[in-house]
C-alpha cells in the first residue's frame, strides 16, 4: 500500500485505462447510430520534468488522448490523476484553476491565434483569465516570454498575419508558457512547418523544456522527432497502446507495428541496405475496430490467436512494455 | 512596409470601387441631414400656410409645398430623422438579440442549438411585414413601437448568420487555446469568438437598415406608422396620392428620397460583402 502509494505520487500525470468514444448521430431525431472509439483503454505515466513521446499514425487517436488529457475533451471512461488529484469527473469550473498548471500547443499554428487579436494581447490572455500579473507588469511579463521563444519585442503589438508559420508557433509557445505549467501537451507541434523550422522549433522546445523543468507529453508522427526530443515513446495505433520503451531502445523494440515505423525511417548510408517492412491495406475504421489485436489486420506475423484474443500491454524488458502475443 | 490590421484592410478594399464610395457618402451626407435638421431645413417642418398650398418648386419652396402648405423639403429633411433613427435602433436591437442567440446557439450546440434553431424557423415561417402590421394594430402604433417591432421580428437572420459563424469558429485550434487556459464561456464568445464573426453582421446590418427604412415607409404610407403631423418619408407619400395628378412633386421627392437612401445602405452592403471576400481574407491571414 505504502509503495503503491510513493509510485502514485512519483508521476505527474497517471492516466489509468482512458478511452474516447464520440457518438455518430444521425436520422431526423439525432439518435446516436454508433460510436468513434478514438481512444481505447490507454494508460500512461509522465514524471515530473520528463518528455513522453506519443507517435502513430494520423487518426490514431493521438491528438484525441492529448485533449483528453486536458479535459478539453471528456474521458468516457478510465481515470486521469494530475499531480496526484483525480481529475476525471471535474467540471469545466472546476477544471479552471487547475489549467494553469497544464497547457497545449497546437499543430496548426496558423489556426491556433486568433486573427483578431494581437500577439501581445493573445499571449497575455491566460495572465488575464488567472489574474497573475497586475496590469502594469503584464507587458514587461509578455516581453520576456517574447524574448524566451526567441522574438522581438515589438512582435507585442502585431497581428498574426504578419509572422511566418515557425514564428506563430514560437507565438504559441510563448502562450503556453505564460502560466508557467508544469505540463505541456505538444500537438504535433512541428507537423505543420518546413523542415529547417522543425529543428528550431524542437531545439527551443527542449531547451525551455530543460531550463523550467517542464514535464511535457510530445505528440508526433515522426519516430526520428520523438526518439530525439523524449526520455520515453509510446506507440498508439488505432486508439490503442501498441508499446512503451525508453527512447534509447528505439532500436530494441519488438512490436511489429513498431518495427514497421522503425524500418521506414530512412537511414542517410546509400550502403546500408535495409529490410522494409511494407503494411499491406489501409488502417481500419475505428467506428467498426477489428476484434482481438487491431493490428491483426495488417500484421505480418499475426496468427489465428490475435483475431480473437486481446493482447494486453505487459512488461517484456526493462522498461518496457508491449501489447502482442508473439514477442 | 507596416503591415496594416484587419479593419483597415477591409475599408481600403472597400474605397477602391467607385459605387462602395457614393454609397458610404451617401449615407453619411443622409447622417448629416438628419443631425442637423434644424439648422439646415429651411421652414419648420408642420408649419402650415394655406394660401401657398400645393405650390410647385420654386425659389421659396425649393421642392415646391403640400396641400397645407407645409415645406415639402424641410419635411424630407426632418423625415429623415424618422428612417434613420428606426433603420439604426430597430437593426441595432435584432444585431444584438440575433448575436445573443446565434452564439448560444453555435456555441453550445447540443439541445440548447436544436431548440434556438427550431425557434429561429418558427419565427422564419411567419410573413414578417404581416405581422409587424398586425402587432402593431395591437399596440398602437408609434415610432417607438416600430422600432421595437421590426427589431424582434428580424433577428432570425443575424442569429442563424451568427450561429454557423460560431460553428466553424468553436472548433479553431485558438478557441481550443483560450478554453485549456481557463477562460469562462462568457470571456471565449464575447471575447475571442465574436469579434471574429462580426464581418458578414456587419454586412447583414446594412442590408437590414436599408430593408427596415423601407419598411417603415411601407407602414407609414398604410397609416401604421409615425403618426402625423411628425414627418415621414412614407407618410408624405401616402398623402401624395390625393394630388398625384396635380402635384407630382409631393410623389416624386420623397419617393427619391427613399430611393437614394436605399440603394445607399444596399451599397454599402455590397461593398462590404465583397470586402471581407475569403480570398481577400486568406491573403491577410497568411
Amino acid at each position: 500500500m505504502h509503495y503503491a502509494l510513493t509510485l502514485y505520487m512519483t508521476n505527474l500525470l497517471d492516466v489509468q485505462n482512458v478511452s474516447k468514444l464520440f457518438p455518430i448521430k444521425g436520422g431526423f431525431w439525432g439518435k446516436t447510430k454508433g460510436h468513434v472509439r478514438a481512444v481505447h483503454r490507454v494508460s500512461l505515466q509522465v514524471k515530473p520534468g520528463e518528455i513522453v513521446g506519443l507517435v502513430g499514425e494520423s487518426g490514431c487517436g493521438k491528438s484525441t488522448l492529448g485533449r483528453t488529457i486536458l479535459k478539453l475533451l471528456e474521458p468516457t471512461e478510465g481515470k486521469i490523476v494530475f499531480n496526484g488529484a483525480d481529475i476525471t469527473h471535474l467540471s469545466p469550473k472546476e477544471m479552471r484553476p487547475l489549467r494553469k498548471e497544464m497547457q497545449i500547443i497546437f499543430q496548426d499554428p496558423y489556426a491556433s491565434l486568433n486573427p483578431r487579436m494581437t500577439i501581445g494581447t493573445a499571449i497575455a490572455e491566460p495572465l488575464i483569465v488567472h489574474k497573475l500579473v497586475a496590469k502594469k507588469k503584464r507587458r514587461d511579463r509578455v516581453v520576456e516570454l517574447l524574448e524566451m521563444v526567441g522574438l522581438n519585442a515589438d512582435a507585442y503589438g502585431k497581428y498574426p498575419h504578419e509572422f511566418s508559420g515557425g514564428q506563430r508557433q514560437r507565438v504559441g509557445i510563448a502562450r503556453a508558457l505564460s502560466l508557467e505549467p508544469k505540463l505541456i501537451i505538444a500537438d504535433e507541434p512541428v507537423s505543420a512547418l518546413d523542415v529547417s523550422i522543425q529543428a528550431q522549433i524542437i531545439n527551443l522546445l527542449s531547451d525551455l523544456q530543460k531550463k523550467l523543468g517542464l514535464a511535457m507529453i510530445f505528440i508526433a508522427h515522426d519516430l526520428k522527432v520523438v526518439e530525439h526530443i523524449s526520455q520515453r515513446i509510446v506507440v498508439m495505433y488505432l486508439g490503442e497502446v501498441m508499446e512503451t520503451f525508453d527512447s534509447k531502445d528505439l532500436t530494441n523494440a519488438k512490436h511489429p507495428y513498431t518495427k514497421s515505423l522503425l524500418s521506414a525511417i530512412p537511414i542517410p548510408d546509400p550502403n546500408v541496405k535495409k529490410e522494409r517492412i511494407i503494411l499491406k491495406g489501409d488502417v481500419p475504421s475505428p467506428i467498426n475496430p477489428p476484434t482481438g489485436c487491431v493490428f491483426h489486420t495488417r500484421c505480418p506475423i499475426a496468427v489465428d490467436r490475435c483475431c480473437v484474443e486481446i493482447p494486453q500491454l505487459r512488461p517484456i524488458g526493462p522498461n518496457q512494455q508491449a501489447a502482442c502475443h508473439l514477442v | 512596409m507596416k503591415k496594416k490590421s484587419y479593419i483597415r484592410l477591409i475599408f481600403d478594399q472597400f474605397w477602391l470601387k467607385r459605387l462602395n464610395r457614393i454609397g458610404l457618402s451617401l449615407v453619411l451626407f443622409m447622417f448629416l441631414i438628419a443631425l442637423f435638421a434644424p439648422w439646415i431645413s429651411p421652414y419648420s417642418p408642420t408649419a402650415y400656410n394655406l394660401d401657398s398650398a400645393l405650390s410647385a418648386p420654386n425659389g421659396i419652396h425649393w421642392l415646391g409645398t403640400d396641400e397645407q402648405g407645409r415645406d415639402v423639403l424641410s419635411r424630407l429633411i426632418y423625415g429623415s430623422r424618422i428612417s434613420l433613427s428606426v433603420g439604426f435602433v430597430a437593426v441595432g436591437l435584432y444585431v444584438a438579440i440575433g448575436m445573443f442567440f446565434g452564439a448560444l446557439a453555435g456555441y453550445y450546440g447540443g439541445k440548447l442549438d436544436i431548440l434556438i434553431s427550431r425557434v429561429i424557423e418558427i419565427v422564419m415561417c411567419f410573413p414578417t411585414f404581416f405581422l409587424i402590421l398586425a402587432v402593431l394594430a395591437f399596440v398602437g402604433p408609434s415610432l417607438f413601437n416600430i422600432m421595437i417591432v421590426i427589431g424582434i421580428t428580424g433577428w432570425t437572420g443575424i442569429a442563424r448568420l451568427v450561429r454557423g459563424e460560431f460553428l466553424k469558429l468553436r472548433n479553431q485550434e485558438f478557441v481550443a487555446g483560450i478554453q485549456a487556459a481557463g477562460a469562462s464561456a462568457a470571456r471565449i464568445i464575447f471575447r475571442h469568438i465574436l469579434p471574429n464573426a462580426l464581418a458578414p453582421v456587419m454586412v447583414s446590418a446594412s442590408f437590414g437598415v436599408a430593408s427596415a427604412i423601407l419598411v417603415e415607409s411601407a407602414l407609414s404610407f398604410l397609416g401604421f406608422g409615425v403618426q402625423p403631423p411628425t414627418p415621414s418619408w412614407g407618410d408624405i407619400l401616402s398623402q401624395s396620392r390625393d394630388f398625384m395628378d396635380i402635384a407630382w412633386w409631393l410623389t416624386i421627392f420623397p419617393g427619391v428620397a427613399i430611393f437614394l437612401t436605399i440603394t445607399a445602405f444596399n451599397l454599402v452592403g455590397e461593398g462590404l460583402r465583397d470586402a471581407i471576400d475569403p480570398r481577400l481574407r486568406k491573403k491577410i491571414n497568411g
